[in-house]
């Protein structure tokens, strides 16, 4: 991935030119990963309150999950304990967690910080089964307030059309 | 946490032709009429664009030139970056205790097995 480090770099001593699309590739962060498990396991990892904690803390860090609701629009509240004996809460609901294992997650703190900011950071995670391994891909978008609210308005209508769909089949089904 | 201006700086980034205007930017001040040259949009549409990269601190505007050329700023640019670089040194060493730990799972159950 270009950054903006290298582009500011080049910038002040070559003045080279910018492309559109590095702009674009620098809003996002993607980050592909291959592990060696099966998909049912990296999945559970990802989506049970105790095994999160196992992982998510930075190294040293113990983690406790206060909050789990994993549905779209639930809540999640993590705690990590640091070694300093400080407290380090993150929050974030659950945007959207689709069949096939696509899960959005929004975050409001960043960790190591308690305040909440005024943007909110888009963490959407893909799982993929490749012949008995799992490749994860994440993607970490910032969104500015104005976006999240517009993401917010699609993800409502979103939801209200999944649940037409499923009024359907209830009523198919009777 | 997230500022003020870096939220400032990715807002002003979310949009398209901001984000053109930026890379044209890069290659060299530019009047407004340079900058418009490539859409089809109104002149005051584009105006309104420049004003959010200039509220955002992303670009100046010369005050001598008669033009008052429009000059891309790079200071929060590179905030941003160092941002998303911290991310994604944070997301790095999450991924890589998530690695250790599926190990470790699959492990035991080998053991027990």
């Amino acid at each position: 991935m270009t950054n903006w480090a290298t582009i500011c770099r080049n910038y002040k001593t070559q003045r080279r030119k910018i492309a559109e699309s590095q702009i674009t590739n620098d809003r996002e962060l993607v980050i592909e990963r291959v592990f060696d498990a099966p998909l049912d396991l990296v999945y559970a990892a990802w989506t049970t309150p105790n095994q999160i904690a196992k992982w998510y803390g930075p190294e040293g860090f113990e983690t406790t999950v206060t909050e789990f609701d994993f549905r779209p629009g639930g809540a999640w509240r993590y705690v990590m304990h640091g070694p300093d004996g400080n407290e380090y809460p993150v929050v974030g609901t659950f945007k959207e967690i689709s069949s096939d294992r696509i899960v959005t997650i929004a975050e409001f703190t960043e960790p190591g910080q308690a305040e909440g900011p005024a943007g909110t950071i888009l963490t959407t995670v893909t799982f993929e089964d490749i012949g008995g391994k799992t490749k994860l891909t994440l993607t970490h978008l910032h969104q500015s307030v104005e976006n999240a609210r517009r993401f917010e308005e699609m993800g409502a209508m979103h939801g209200w059309a999944s649940s037409f769909s499923r009024l359907n089949e209830v009523l198919a089904a009777a | 946490m997230i500022t003020a201006q870096l939220n400032a700086t990715f807002a002003a980034l979310a949009d398209p032709t901001r984000r053109a205007m930026l890379a044209h930017l890069a290659d060299g001040d530019a009047s407004v009429t340079a900058l418009a040259e490539p859409f089809e949009m109104s002149l005051p549409a584009i105006s309104k664009h420049i004003k959010v990269l200039e509220h955002a601190g992303l670009v100046t505007r010369g005050r001598n030139a008669q033009w008052r050329p429009c000059r891309i700023r790079m200071e929060p640019l590179q905030e941003a970056a160092d941002w998303m670089e911290r991310y994604k040194r944070i997301w790095m060493e999450r991924l890589d205790q998530l690695g250790d730990y599926l190990q470790e799972l699959q492990d035991t159950k080998a053991k027990n097995s």
